[in-house]
């Protein structure tokens, strides 16, 4: 607006601003002060000293790496292949049947359940003494399936979850990319004698890009965080094998040790992880969008 | 004459050879639709049909799809004990919307129509909230609470939550108003309005679908939480998702009193979420992707 000045703009985002800054930037500089600590909660002293909490967790034999690398790779597994599985279903329901809308509709309610309460139906549904997939399991002939407690199997009990709960944000958000795609173009395709194929290759992937950018990245973000399924379906078992970042330093700070040093410095750690994974894309988003933004 | 007749009999075959084809195509389609809808069933159906069990025949083997339903779960007597745990989820995602709410407005108004310096910066930090996960945020905030005496109150929760909303109102909100034209405020602005009025009296009357999708993204997220209100409730100010979780170690589950719970847990957020579906996606990005 040309005659109200920036200031009362800026004045606008003060509350925010200020908002940000006591609970965001300064619970982060404060976990950046605890990581320097030894403070163990059932202890009654606090002592400094310096990097060596990163020193030990960074030590060869740690099982942060162990945590690192798993949360790394579940998260660029999950968001792969829900990419894919959801594109494919994208694509399957983008036509005008009741059919399709209907599926479609049904997409939505993972999306708002409870994420808790759906890994505690999952947790009931692989349950080894009564679950309906064991029984379904004992059908084809496979005996005492042991789909979380053994491994390989628990990676893959875990990531079918993650696909039923989380694959319907991809479909609902690249059906909004499919249907900004110019029906003209296709048409003048179709006209031109292109395969379907080609019509996706040419026409229909190009106009997707920027929503694919954005749901790779929201899906991204999110499951690197993933705890709740740990949490509920594992506990980090069997073994600590499926023990992720969240739940290692959930547990060693407030679920079971009190090492508030450790939890900060795995915190910090965990941090820097996500933004090396996370910022960039976001910023090439954000170029995408406010590009685009313009356009319009 | 004799060429059109000799050209049109082949024409007619490839042409029933494509109806056959595109027939095949169509029930293949429909199958595939019905495998979808029902993988996404399966789950919701165990849920529901579970919680109509009784204390028994929920521990059958196989289970049973042919019951005779029992509400015994639903029962006052089961129920009684989860009211304290509903009534704060639902205290701490009201309030938590609401103070992220006005927190969140003014500043997305801002970001939407004022030329401000470090504008598109502000914008990203703001975003950023978004990419850390809450388990980073734990060690401080455990030991902040402790020291502030916030620990298991509803304030320290809602603080919190309204934190990790403010990305959602301040980012869904100002592509609203962005949206909506200028000459309105312009206007209101000339009457004499200082920019509060303006924003109250003309700006948000015309952005309420902007509002109300926000409102129902920050309540089913306050809602919904698990591992913020896991590490910093504890009797006084436990929600339903705690409460759900803390029945999963006990030795004997009761499958169908927890699955009771979960389906009443569920209809509020699933109502609210009804409200806004046409907005969904919007919501999904922070509209980053307008549906």
């Amino acid at each position: 607006m040309s005659n109200i000045s920036g200031r009362t703009g800026q004045v606008l985002l003060l509350p925010t601003l200020f908002y940000m800054t006591v609970m965001t930037i300064f619970p982060l500089v404060y976990t950046a002060y605890i990581s320097l600590l030894d403070w163990n909660l059932s202890e009654a002293k606090v002592t400094f000293v310096g990097l060596q909490n990163y020193v030990g967790i960074l030590s060869p034999g740690s099982p942060f790496y162990y945590s690192a690398g798993l949360t790394i790779l579940w998260a660029v597994s999950v968001t792969t292949v829900e990419f894919f599985f959801a594109l494919g279903v994208a694509l399957l329901v983008n036509r005008k049947t009741r059919l399709a809308s209907f599926t479609t509709q049904l997409t939505i309610l993972p999306l708002m359940m409870t994420p808790i309460l759906i890994d505690m139906v999952w947790k009931y549904l692989y349950s080894p003494l009564l679950g309906p997939i064991t029984y379904f399991a004992s059908l084809l002939g496979i005996m005492e399936p042991q789909f979380l407690d053994a491994t390989p199997n628990v990676f893959f009990s875990l990531i079918v979850v993650d696909i039923w709960q989380w694959a319907p944000f991809m479909i609902l958000v690249l059906i909004a990319g499919l249907l900004s795609v110019p029906q003209e173009q296709l048409e003048a395709a179709i006209v031109d004698g292109a395969g379907a194929w080609k019509q996706f290759r040419h026409i229909t992937f190009p106009w997707m890009k920027p929503v694919i950018l954005v749901a790779v990245l929201f899906r991204l973000i999110d499951s690197l965080k993933v705890f709740n399924k740990i949490y509920i379906l594992t506990a980090g078992g069997p073994g600590r094998l499926t023990e992720t970042l969240s739940y290692n330093i959930f547990y060693y700070s407030i679920g079971f040790t009190q090492d508030m040093g450790y939890g900060a410095t795995g915190s910090m750690l965990f941090l820097l992880i996500v933004m090396a994974m996370c910022v960039p894309l976001m910023l090439v988003a954000f170029q995408r969008i406010s590009a685009t933004g313009e356009k319009r | 004459m004799c060429s059109s007749h000799a050209g049109s009999l082949p024409e007619n075959l490839s042409d029933r050879g494509k109806a056959l084809k595109a027939r095949v195509q169509a029930w293949l389609v429909n199958v595939a639709l019905i495998l979808v809808a029902a993988w996404i069933l399966f789950p919701l159906f165990w849920l529901f049909v579970s919680s109509l069990k009784n204390n028994v025949s929920i521990f059958d083997f196989p289970p049973t799809i042919l019951f005779t339903p029992s509400f015994e779960s639903y029962s006052f007597k089961v129920l009684s004990e989860w009211v304290g745990y509903f009534f704060n989820s639902a205290v701490v995602s009201v309030c938590s919307t609401f103070l992220s709410l006005v927190i969140g407005v003014p500043g997305a108004y801002s970001l939407a129509r004022f030329s401000i310096p470090r504008k598109n910066l502000n914008a990203m930090t703001i975003l950023s909230i978004r990419i850390i996960p809450p388990i980073v945020t734990l060690v401080p905030f455990f030991l902040m609470f402790y020291f502030l005496g916030l620990a298991d109150t509803y304030l320290g929760l809602i603080l919190v939550y309204a934190m990790f909303n403010l990305p959602y109102v301040i980012w869904i909100n100002r592509g609203f108003i962005e949206s909506i034209p200028k000459e309105a405020e312009e206007a209101a602005q000339l009457d004499g309005c200082n920019v509060i009025q303006v924003l109250t009296r003309v700006v948000l009357p015309m952005c309420k679908a902007g509002l109300a999708v926000t409102a129902v993204f920050c309540f089913v997220q306050s809602w919904n939480d698990f591992p913020l209100a896991f590490a910093l409730t504890a009797i006084h100010t436990r929600t339903i998702p705690v409460a759900l979780a803390s029945l999963i170690g006990v030795r004997l589950v009761l499958w169908n009193q927890i699955f009771a719970v979960g389906v009443l847990n569920i209809v509020p957020a699933i109502m609210l979420a009804m409200l806004v579906r046409k907005y969904w996606v919007r919501g999904l990005t922070l509209g980053m992707v307008k549906g």
